[in-house]
């Protein structure tokens, strides 16, 4: 407030000149095709006209003559001088291949031009998302985003995926990155669809291993028009204190001025499984017997199959071969005339999963409207509504005898599981364990059960610019933004009562609703005074203040109902009932002050604000905590062109920020439980979790150094940036001693630190009127430190953090001096270390008469070994590849995307599944041990405590995307009496190159998490999609 | 032409002033109160809490008991809790770990006995006594009936920690700040504390008047007012200085055993099921309230030692004990532990209980039939024998339907207290006594191995270790894990 009014007072007076208007055409250099919706306008100024779809233009300049700037995306700009008696003013653009062109956000209503950017990039055009399609957005964002770590959580249709930007910043707090769609602050939350009331994974009604699908997977990625990701704190700053996991900015596409165009795609799929594991090739029922357990039945059946040789069923290979078509429709058209213009879209996506009866359907509708309303007011709406089903069968943890591979991990594969059963008409009963209830047969129980999560979500969003004041060298601009996105989720499951699996928990037949509601409002308030002075000292100084208003309200209930009666499948009259209703509402209200300076002819930038916020999650709800962010940068272009010509650009750019992320809900109220009823009679009892009124943001600073150069005449263009961040305040669950009588207080008590280094190449080795080859190449890096701790050293738990097994199978651990991303887990050691009387650790000397160290898997026994937590691997990759290789000949393009991950381990707990069930299909191969078979071998080490065999080094080359597109010649299109037809055939997860050995090192059994994404049980195979697209242009 | 002056300038932050007003200036907005849980403030503000927090201390009370039931079921042989998921909840309470070659329960494993519930109970006691010392309303006959009320739960909370932890000591104070650690006091202090809360309370239910300012539910019929509650009150006294008087209490102690049970709600003349049943239970039922978690309705993990069926004496038809008949369910689908690569960890069971048959069974505290065999465990010590063998042949013939027992004055004290124990152990069957009396007359050895040799020996712990979390958070200031002997008590 103070800023702008000193800003303000300070201006001279100015005189408005008299003005004139000229016209004129943009083109395509070369081809001398018209660009629509270039903006023209004079240079300096905020705001233009754009050209129509014949690429013309009409704009109102000072009489006396200036200079004018058109830019238009795609295109490199160009400006030029209009003397004072030229009437029109025609441009041809150059493709701007490498992308060196745009703006990038920064800030709630303003942006720079991306050669001034001051931190570094990560922008994703329309065309770049969609090569292939995606189960959801993550998946097209997948090595495009220098910096992110982009991981599928399963193979689950539909959804499930996690982006993580530079590193995990917090153990406890929110984790996922801030999306914004068209200024609207949207949900991306994780609500699990109930699948454990069924599997029982964990003791309550939902877990975080119910394959869980993030919400973000509602968003219709062909309605995007730009991705913008702000990573550094300087970048996200202006989001304040929900920004330390950076934000992804979403632009939908708008309306283009002209006749209405419409465009319709239609694709057909079909998906196959990327690896299946296969299973153990039993020969003779003395082999398979040790693996029978005590059931008769189960020997009977051995006994009965395997009279000479065991016959073989492989059961995945028959269990994942649904390669039923998907299909996805697109529909939009675009328009305008006058002030008004249109852009609509329809979707329908139906995808199919390798399971049978799995998949997704997603069926969306857009409008965006633009309106101007005189010479002053635009107004912009933004509707979309869509409708999201998945059906995502079953996968990961399992206590009920339900996850397919459980069983196929158990069960000998000697028995036609699809046979039926004759006495009683249905598929044949699981043998295994005496055919009792701890088991089932997938096929049964796949075709029998249902698992859906239906979401309706509605999102809305209105912008309002006003122009306040518009003159030659001072521009002021007020605008609101304001929107809703809310959605309503139904999970639904049903396990009817004569499931094999049913009795084992002591009722028959399990139904379950639960519905999640969020809303998400929020608000904007900006005004933005820009002064363009035409000197080259100061080519332009931009002031914005503002302010927010946000709400974020989730309020989800659920009912389960166990023991029903027969065919009953609503959730009421069971003999055992759980009901669960939470609500979750945040409000937050934030102001800032940002300035952006550009001088020296435009090659220094600068730019600093501040932002303060204040939270309904603080223990201190009026306080407002501030967030500053400086960054500078500076290109140099004459002195060096000057020295060589391989050098076109060179920027430096340094900043630092400081972002945070809010406490977690209801940290901080001090409450009393009400427990359940004891004889009729309510209760209160003490919360075990004592509220803390002095939480307060975890707070992360960070300076990021950074490169830009552009070489050889456009040919090649660089990008590096360096990064450290400190993360302080982290919240971190203070223990309180069990004999207090309360379990503990979440406090904050945490420092951690990332280092980390992204760099990009792009480089077109080819560009000729008919070829165009491009090439990206990304490399990103980065380590983290626990710096400081207020508490013992702990294993992260909880909704944000993740969940682990525990130390027998590997999980993270929060210690100081150490890498939160490293795998603990139970290794012997030659002897025990002790601690004196006062708790402290002794070193022991082993009989070997070393001090105690770690015996590896194969060596010889040493006596008196005990079995550590230790450090074994860590699950953070040395560094990510990704390689964009896009050709062009003539009407022919290929594009294929291929993803590198250097080491990161992984917990392998599919494939202990496999070796307890004596089931692996490498169970029977030479291992360390002369003795033992290699799955003896794994699981003879396990059983004694060494988890080492199953913490499975995580590298792979993956093939993620493939596109193949023809361009047909105009009369094909006209057949179809399109204007433009193109026909594609797309792939998505082609190939995978990886020694791993099950499904994917990507997955994880928990989900989105902070820590512990290295978890892979038993989940749903990863799987490779095929799609033939044909767009028709009307 | 127009111009571009300052006051054109500040008149335009007008409006924007307004706005940033609006989003900037009502802090109000962001206080919104949590939905899903009572703040403490606007609890105890309010007139119906007073119930609530009374019907709190029994809900946490009744968590506490299965948990302990099932772990002193498994360390002393009556029952397994066979999860096939978790073999580790079997393994561990047989087997635990070997530390300098001795084999111990693991503090950080799935043996830890219970600890934390007790605790819980004991913070809500010490908030409760301060709610009633502040209570508007309450007379002080009224206060002084709430006081004696809580603190005969607190003394049964600290009894069970004595009973399971025993030489290890225990922590018996609640400091109001939670990061202020209270110190470890021996066993010693630990009963003579336990002995003191109860008859503290004893003397506040006397002075309590005819009724309690709250209700207590379905499981304390018959002991419901003041007066009758002190008759329970005695009985766990009773129970709580028979413990003392095994750990070093001795005679003094059984005298004070003695005493207890005269005024309790002792029945010596029980001949019936009904009066032999006669005591404290807590209730049950389907939610909202809690469903008994070890009925055979729901529990499919929990299962009965093999020892019952081999060890249960024959009625005079050649049937078994009618105890047996009646608590132990037949032919169970067999089960065992997990089989290693070593060998089975446990011996395989097909026998269950039938003592709990619904989700809404209820789980006695204490029963006249317990109090008959303390009396006689207390006579026994009391050089009373022939009444502690006439006591046990009551609870023998009456009870469990066998002949007259063989024993006489002419046999050892040894000869007739394994008599009260055979009858102690199937007449409190999954009551959690049966590890706790061995341990206190020494015979643990006595109690059956299903393994005896090799990796997988199974052996019997003495002692429940204090929790690994409980240790982890003293460890950070030095000197809390001592207690009074400086014996390291997270490492005994």
């Amino acid at each position: 407030m103070m800023l702008l009014a000193i800003f303000a007072s300070a201006v001279p007076a100015l005189l408005t000149a008299q003005t004139r208007e000229i016209t004129g055409r943009v083109t395509q250099a070369g081809s001398g095709a018209p660009i629509t919706e270039a903006t023209v306008g004079l240079l300096g100024a905020q705001i233009g006209v754009r050209t129509n779809e014949r690429g013309e233009y009409r704009l109102k300049i000072p009489a006396a003559g200036a200079t004018v700037l058109v830019r238009a995306i795609g295109f490199k700009r160009m400006s030029a001088q209009v003397s004072a008696s030229q009437a029109t003013a025609d441009f041809a653009l150059d493709k701007d291949v490498l992308q060196l062109e745009g703006v990038t956000v920064t800030g709630q209503a303003t942006t720079v031009d991306r050669r001034n950017a001051s931190t570094a990039i990560a922008s994703v055009s329309a065309e770049e998302l969609m090569t292939a399609p995606a189960k959801s957005l993550e998946g097209n964002l997948a090595g495009k985003v220098v910096g992110a770590t982009i991981s599928e959580n399963s193979g689950v249709p539909g959804g499930g995926m996690q982006i993580q930007i530079r590193g995990a910043t917090s153990i406890l707090g929110q984790g996922d990155p801030l999306y914004v769609v068209d200024g609207i602050i949207v949900s991306n939350a994780s609500i699990p669809g109930g699948l454990a009331s069924i599997s029982r994974s964990s003791g309550s009604t939902s877990s975080t291993q119910d394959q869980v699908v993030n919400r973000l997977a509602d968003f219709n990625p062909n309605d995007i028009e730009n991705i913008e990701v702000l990573k550094s704190a300087a970048a996200t700053a202006i989001y304040g204190s929900r920004a330390t996991n950076g934000v992804v900015v979403i632009t939908t596409k708008k309306g283009r001025a002209g006749a209405t165009r419409f465009n319709v795609t239609q694709r057909v799929g079909t998906q196959r499984a990327t690896r299946l594991l296969g299973s153990r090739q039993f020969s003779s029922y003395a082999q398979v017997k040790p693996y029978l357990g005590s059931s008769l039945q189960a020997d009977s059946v051995a006994k009965a199959n395997c009279v000479t040789a065991c016959p073989f069923y492989d059961y995945g290979a028959q269990f994942y071969n649904n390669t039923s078509p998907s299909y996805e429709t697109i529909l939009s058209s675009s328009g305008g005339s006058g002030n008004t213009r249109f852009f609509g879209s329809l979707n329908d996506r139906q995808s199919k999963g390798i399971e049978f009866n799995t998949g997704s359907r997603r069926t969306s509708g857009r409008i965006n409207l633009d309106q101007t309303i005189g010479e002053k007011l635009t107004v912009s709406l933004g509707v979309d509504f869509t409708h999201n089903l998945t059906a995502d069968g079953l996968g990961n943890n399992d206590n009920a005898g339900t996850s397919p591979l459980y069983t196929y991990a158990y069960a000998p594969a000697i028995y036609d599981l699809q046979q039926i059963d004759p006495v009683t008409g249905r598929l044949v009963r699981m043998f295994m364990n005496g055919g009792g209830s701890a088991t089932a047969n997938p096929f049964d129980v796949i075709a029998n059960i249902t698992n859906t999560e239906d979401t309706w979500r509605q999102s809305g969003n209105v912008r309002a610019g006003y122009a306040l004041y518009t003159g030659a060298k001072n521009n002021i601009q007020l605008s609101f933004i304001g929107g809703v996105d809310r959605y309503q989720l139904e999970g639904q499951q049903y396990s009817p009562n004569y499931m094999q699996y049913e009795p084992g928990d002591g009722f028959l037949g399990t139904s379950q609703i639960l519905t999640a509601d969020s809303r998400f409002i929020n608000q904007s308030f900006n005004a933005v005074w820009t002064m363009t002075p035409g000197i080259r000292f100061l080519n332009s100084a931009q002031t914005s203040v503002g302010g927010t208003i946000e709400t974020q309200l989730l309020n989800q209930y659920q009912i389960r109902m166990r023991g029903l009666t027969p065919t009953k499948v609503t959730a009421s009259g069971g003999t055992d009932i759980a009901t669960a209703n939470t609500i979750q509402e945040f409000r937050d209200q934030s102001k800032y002050v940002n300035e952006q300076i550009i001088a020296l002819d435009e090659k220094l930038a600068i730019s600093f604000g501040v932002r303060a916020d204040r939270g309904s999650a603080n223990g201190d709800r009026s306080k407002f905590y501030a967030f500053p962010k400086f960054s500078t940068s500076y290109r140099f272009v004459e002195p060096l062109s000057r020295l060589t010509s391989a050098i076109d650009e060179f920027k430096l750019r340094a900043s630092f920020g400081q972002s945070g992320n809010r406490p977690t809900y209801g940290v901080r109220d001090v409450t009393i439980a009400g427990g359940s009823a004891i004889g009729g009679s309510g209760t209160l009892t003490a919360s075990s979790v004592l509220g803390n009124p002095d939480i307060k943001p975890e707070v992360m600073n960070e300076q990021e150094y950074g490169i830009d150069a552009a070489l050889f005449h456009g040919r090649v263009s660089l990008e590096m940036s360096h990064y450290e961040r400190v993360i302080k305040d982290l919240l971190v669950t203070f223990p309180l001693p069990q004999s207090s009588g309360l379990s503990s207080q979440t406090i904050n008590g945490g420092q951690m630190s990332t280092r980390g280094f992204e760099a990009g190449m792009n480089l077109v080795p080819l560009s000729t009127k008919n070829t165009e080859w491009t090439m990206r190449t990304t490399y990103q890096h980065n380590v983290q430190v626990v710096d400081a701790l207020a508490v013992p050293a702990f294993n992260p738990t909880g909704a944000n953090a993740g969940s682990s097994f525990g130390s027998a199978y590997g999980h993270n651990r929060i210690a100081v001096g150490t890498r939160p991303t490293l795998i603990w887990g139970n290794v012997p050691f030659s002897c025990v270390n002790t601690t004196n009387p006062t708790g402290q650790l002794v070193a022991g000397t082993g009989t070997d008469g070393l001090p105690c160290h770690r015996i590896y898997p194969g060596d010889a026994a040493v006596a008196g070994s005990v079995v550590r937590d230790s450090i074994i691997a860590d699950a953070n990759p040395i560094g990510q590849v990704s390689f964009l290789n896009s050709l062009r000949y003539k009407a022919f393009s290929v594009t294929a995307l291929v993803d590198w991950r250097i080491a990161g381990y992984t917990s392998d707990m599919t494939k202990n599944l496999y070796d307890e069930g004596g089931n692996s299909r490498d169970f029977d191969a030479a291992s360390p041990v002369s003795t033992q078979t290699l799955g003896q071998f794994r699981y003879g080490s396990f059983s004694a405590g060494n988890i080492s065999p199953y913490i499975d080094l995580g590298s792979f080359v993956k093939l993620r995307e493939v596109n193949v597109a023809f361009q047909a010649p105009e009369a094909w299109a006209a057949r179809a009496r399109a204007r433009e037809m193109r026909v594609s055939f797309q792939a998505r997860n082609l190939l995978m190159k990886s020694n791993y050995w099950s499904f994917d090192p990507e997955f994880n059994n928990f989900g989105n998490t902070n820590f512990n994404r290295f978890i892979d049980l038993a989940p749903y195979p990863s799987n490779r999609q095929f799609f033939l697209s044909v767009d028709l242009g009307y | 032409m127009t111009s571009f002056h300052p006051t054109y300038a500040v008149r335009s932050l007008l409006p924007i002033a307004a706005l940033l007003a609006v989003s900037a200036c009502k802090a109000s907005d962001l206080e919104i109160p949590n939905p899903n849980n009572a703040t403490v403030a606007g609890a105890v503000a309010d007139p119906t809490s007073f119930q609530l927090l009374a019907s709190g201390l029994m809900l946490e009370q009744r968590a506490t008991r299965p948990g302990m039931i099932t772990y002193a079921g498994v360390l002393g042989r009556e029952s397994y809790t066979f999860q096939p998921s978790e073999g580790r909840n079997v393994t561990h309470p047989l087997i635990g770990i070997v530390v300098n070659g001795v084999q111990k329960l693991d503090p950080t494993g799935f043996a830890v006995a219970p600890w934390a519930g007790e605790y819980n109970l004991l913070r809500d006691i010490f908030n409760f006594k301060k709610t009633i010392a502040a209570h508007p309303t309450l007379t002080a006959t009224q206060k002084s009936a709430s006081l004696g009320f809580a603190q005969t739960l607190e003394a049964m909370m600290l009894l069970e920690i004595a009973q399971t932890r025993d030489t290890v000591g225990a922590i018996v104070e609640i400091k109001e700040n939670p990061t202020d650690l209270a110190s470890f006091v021996s066993r010693d202090s630990t009963y003579k504390y336990v002995l003191n809360t109860f008859d503290a309370a004893y003397t506040n239910l006397t002075a309590g008047g005819s009724a309690f300012p709250f209700n207590l539910h379905s499981g304390f019929a018959g002991f419901n007012t003041p007066a009758t509650f002190a008759q329970f009150n005695r009985a766990m006294k009773a129970k709580a200085a028979a413990n003392y008087a095994t750990a070093g209490g001795g005679l003094t102690a059984w005298t004070a055993t003695l005493s207890a049970l005269g005024s309790s709600f002792l029945n010596g003349a029980a001949a019936t099921r009904a009066a032999f049943d006669v005591g404290v239970y807590d209730p049950y039922a389907a939610s909202p309230d809690v469903p008994n978690p070890l009925t055979q309705a729901t529990n499919t993990t929990l299962y009965a030692h093999m020892s019952f069926l081999a060890d249960a004496q024959l009625k005079a038809d050649g049937t078994p004990d009618n105890r047996y008949l009646a608590k132990i369910r037949t032919g169970l689908p067999s089960r065992q532990g997990p089989v290693t690569t070593d060998g089975p960890t446990t011996a395989s069971s097909t026998l269950g209980f039938s003592i709990w048959p619904t989700i809404s069974s209820t789980i006695p505290l204490i029963r006249n039939e317990e109090l008959i065999l303390l009396r006689a465990e207390a006579r026994l010590a009391t050089g009373d024998k022939l009444g502690a063998i006439s006591d046990l042949n009551n609870v023998r013939m009456n009870s469990g339907g066998l002949p007259p027992t063989t024993l006489t004055v002419a046999n050892t004290d040894d000869q007739v207290l394994m008599g009260i124990l055979y009858e102690k152990r199937y007449s409190t069957m999954m009551e959690g006594n049966r590890w706790i009396d061995m341990r206190r007359y020494g015979k643990l050895a006595l109690l059956p191995l299903d393994v005896t040799s090799g990796p997988n020996k199974n052996f019997v712990a003495r002692v429940s270790p204090i929790p690994a979390a409980e240790c982890l958070v003293r460890a950070k200031s030095t000197g809390d894990l001592l207690g009074p002997a400086g014996q390291n008590n997270c490492a005994p």
